[in-house]
């Protein structure tokens, strides 16, 4: 399996208190959603398929909480059949 | 990446106590983004703030020395700090109410002194903190709590008020202007003498509800017609410079 | 902690001096380390400042005539926390600006010397002639609860020694402290001697230890300097002893305001000065501080010699705290206290506060320095009365 160089978006939900400015400003439809729950600060976060992102990070410089990290991902190319293989990076999941 | 900024912040601060939207978080990171890109040392810098919401950008968050003042004297306390240890670097960010209005005797006179200080002055029009009253900024016709029949004092221009009172770098940006914004912060930190920065940032919470703007989307769209970069200002027939206000920096040579 | 205390050749030539009482003031600032001044010209202290302009450049400090005293108290307290001791000069109307600036001190325990040479007031009032209307204000007149120290000096030689003693009690304490002069003697021409060698107190330092709490008896915590790379947090609203905002915490706010009293009101006894002149024998007992002192001491002297009257003065030197066990044991057993002053009722009233007992006040408000004969007059009343 390959996989192009891409972006991965992180967010604080700690942090994140739902202005959606990212949902605004950003060029590509469907990066990020309105989560369904509310989140720990009583705010509906931001969710995120960085599907897509083009890496302009617009949204990380204007997010007001510095909830949002964007994040060059390196190529992929063929793990071995059949394993799970190790991520190259730590895992750093939508906290 | 903000998680970059993470070495210039006191994380235990976090999240922010900024209201959802407001623009002075925006600015948090710009300055930090800028303080990055540069050549400072962190530790020469000193961050002295009023009182007010922008003057909470720095303190706590700021994991510099910090400078939390009375009111309106921001400018007068880093212009002690400075002359007494011209090794540090400072700065100044606090709010229009602080430094334009209680502190605009302070700011006309660093400005004339042209101490090496910078000054940022994050903009929204009112006084936040004390539920959305009118400010020497607050824009003809706007509605405040102290003005709930719309503002009939003009506001000042404060770029040209700074300029007047003798600045050699003034500048203005919005925070939605936020790559050129970190840019700007780091010419005006750069910048050997007195430099000013005007930060326009949206309040959501006092002017986007007193003045009727439904969503943040909403605010930052009036204000990208309203705020347009001065190349493009010059170009405009008077009539048309009408409710539009120049961005961008001023410098003495030109 | 305690400050360190060195020894130093003074930066003036010792010897005699004839001076300005404006002007012993700042070469004793001098003379005590003093490398800021921020002010603004008021009469009758600007002699001070413009002393302070060629001072400073003789010695490398920095000077800053500011566009009020606002400016003025605040540019002091950033270049205290810079690493600066800092003065300013004014008098009544200029204090009553800095009033904001003085609590932000003693919240944030900022060493300051703030030089009042007071005036007649209240308001623009005489501004060329004496009064003594500013005690309360130094230590009340900001919002809220302050202790500050205030010294008031009777000569030119002790408004130059109590500058150098005002700079050393402000580092010491982390508190402001004030020099209450008022324009008699800071106008006054006097000898003063300059000594070989001042001693100078500086606050204590302690690398990464909190600046705004200790467990030491004493309260004072120890002062780092930005540049430091110790990440201050200085702040006027309640904090933690990092100086970490802490506006909604009860218990921070009893056990800082509790601490920043107690510096000074626990201390008092060590901090307070006084002299008392023929107390020996206990009759009539003048309370008398600053010029109105050397009135009270040659009406002491008239009395004792011309009508037998068994006379002594007592003199507050620090009005604040106020020398309170001195008084009391100066005053015991006394037939009357007399207590003449240049306002209509400051020290009074913690002279009666103290000793719970009548009082007599002879206030003197009228632009003069206080008169021997105000006192003498109002003591033969008083025995005329009594008869």
């Amino acid at each position: 399996m390959k996989r192009a160089a891409g972006w991965r978006i992180e967010i604080r939900r700690d942090w994140c208190k739902g202005c959606y400015l990212c949902i605004d400003v950003c060029p590509i439809e469907g990066i990020f959603t309105l989560a369904d729950e509310i989140g720990p600060l009583g705010f509906k976060p931001v969710e995120v398929n960085p599907a897509g992102c083009t890496g302009c990070i617009l949204c990380e410089l204007l997010c007001p909480d510095l909830a949002i990290t964007v994040k060059k991902e390196p190529p992929l190319s063929s793990p071995p059949t059949g394993l799970e293989g190790e991520s190259e990076e730590s895992d750093e999941a939508d906290s | 990446m903000s998680r970059a900024l993470y070495p210039y912040l006191r994380l235990e601060a976090f999240p922010t106590p900024f209201c959802t939207g407001c623009g002075h978080g925006i600015l948090l990171g710009a300055i930090l983004r800028a303080v990055d890109e540069g050549d400072v040392e962190w530790r020469r810098m000193l961050f002295v703030s009023g009182i007010g919401c922008a003057a909470w950008i720095p303190s706590p968050h700021f994991d510099a020395d910090t400078l939390h003042t009375t009111h309106g004297r921001p400018v007068a306390f880093a212009t002690g700090a400075v002359l007494a240890n011209p090794k540090l670097k400072v700065v100044v960010i606090s709010g229009d109410g602080d430094l334009a209005a209680i502190g605009g005797n302070h700011l006309i006179h660093a400005a004339r002194r042209d101490l090496p200080l910078t000054v940022i002055c994050s903009n929204n029009h009112l006084y936040g903190m004390t539920g959305g009253q009118v400010a020497p900024t607050t824009p003809l016709g706007a509605f405040t709590q102290t003005t709930p029949w719309g503002d009939e004092e003009p506001p000042f221009d404060l770029c040209r008020l700074v300029e007047a009172a003798g600045a050699r770098f003034v500048a203005r940006r919005t925070v939605f202007q936020v790559r050129q914004l970190i840019g700007t912060i780091g010419r005006a930190l750069d910048f050997e003498g007195f430099s000013f920065v005007e930060v326009i940032s949206p309040c959501p919470t006092h002017y986007g509800k007193l003045n009727r703007i439904p969503t943040l989307a909403d605010f930052r769209s009036r204000m990208k017609s309203v705020y347009i970069d001065r190349r493009r200002w010059e170009k405009l027939p008077p009539e048309e410079r009408v409710g539009r206000i120049p961005t961008g920096e001023w410098r003495a040579e030109e | 902690m305690k400050p360190t205390v060195e020894r130093v050749p003074s930066p003036i030539a010792p010897g005699n001096y004839f001076l300005l009482g404006d002007e012993a003031s700042a070469d004793g600032a001098v003379c005590a380390g003093c490398n800021f001044f921020a002010g603004y010209p008021i009469t009758p202290a600007s002699e001070l400042m413009v002393r302070m302009v060629h001072r400073l450049k003789e010695t490398g400090g920095a000077f800053i005539q500011m566009e009020d005293e606002i400016g003025s108290i605040s540019a002091m307290i950033g270049a205290s926390w810079a690493g600066a001791r800092a003065m300013t000069a004014t008098s009544g109307p200029g204090l009553s600006l800095m009033m904001e600036g003085i609590g932000y001190a003693v919240m944030t325990e900022t060493p300051i010397v703030i030089v009042d040479i007071q005036r007649a007031g209240p308001s623009t009032g005489q501004a060329t002639r004496p009064g003594s209307g500013d005690v309360f204000q130094v230590r009340f007149g900001s919002h809220g609860d302050c202790e500050v120290i205030a010294l008031s000096p009777w000569s030119v030689q002790e408004i130059f020694d109590l500058t150098i003693e005002a700079f050393n009690l402000s580092e010491a304490f982390r508190v402001p402290a004030f020099v209450l002069a008022d324009e008699s003697v800071g106008h006054l021409r006097e000898k003063v001697v300059v000594p070989a060698t001042v001693e100078r107190w500086r606050r204590p330092t302690k690398p990464g230890a909190p600046p705004f709490d200790t467990d030491d008896a004493d309260g004072v915590p120890p002062m780092p300097a930005f540049g430091q790379g110790e990440r201050l947090l200085v702040t006027g609203s309640t904090h933690d002893e990092r100086g970490l905002r802490k506006t909604q915490d009860s218990a921070v706010h009893r056990r800082l305001i509790k601490r920043l009293i107690g510096k000074v009101r626990d201390a008092a006894d060590r901090i307070a000065r006084w002299e008392a002149y023929h107390i020996e024998d206990a009759e009539l007992r003048v309370v008398a501080y600053g010029f109105s002192a050397r009135a009270a001491l040659e009406a002491v002297h008239r009395l004792r010699e011309r009508e037998k009257v068994k006379a002594g003065l007592f003199r507050p030197i620090t009005l604040w705290p106020f020398p309170e066990s001195a008084l009391s044991e100066a005053a015991a057993g006394v037939r009357e206290v007399i207590v003449p002053e240049m306002n209509y009722g400051q020290v009074v009233r913690e002279v009666e506060r103290i000793l719970r007992r009548p009082v007599l006040h002879l206030p003197q408000v009228d632009g003069e320095g206080m008169r021997p004969g105000t006192i003498i007059e109002g003591v033969e009343a008083m025995t005329r009365a009594a008869v």
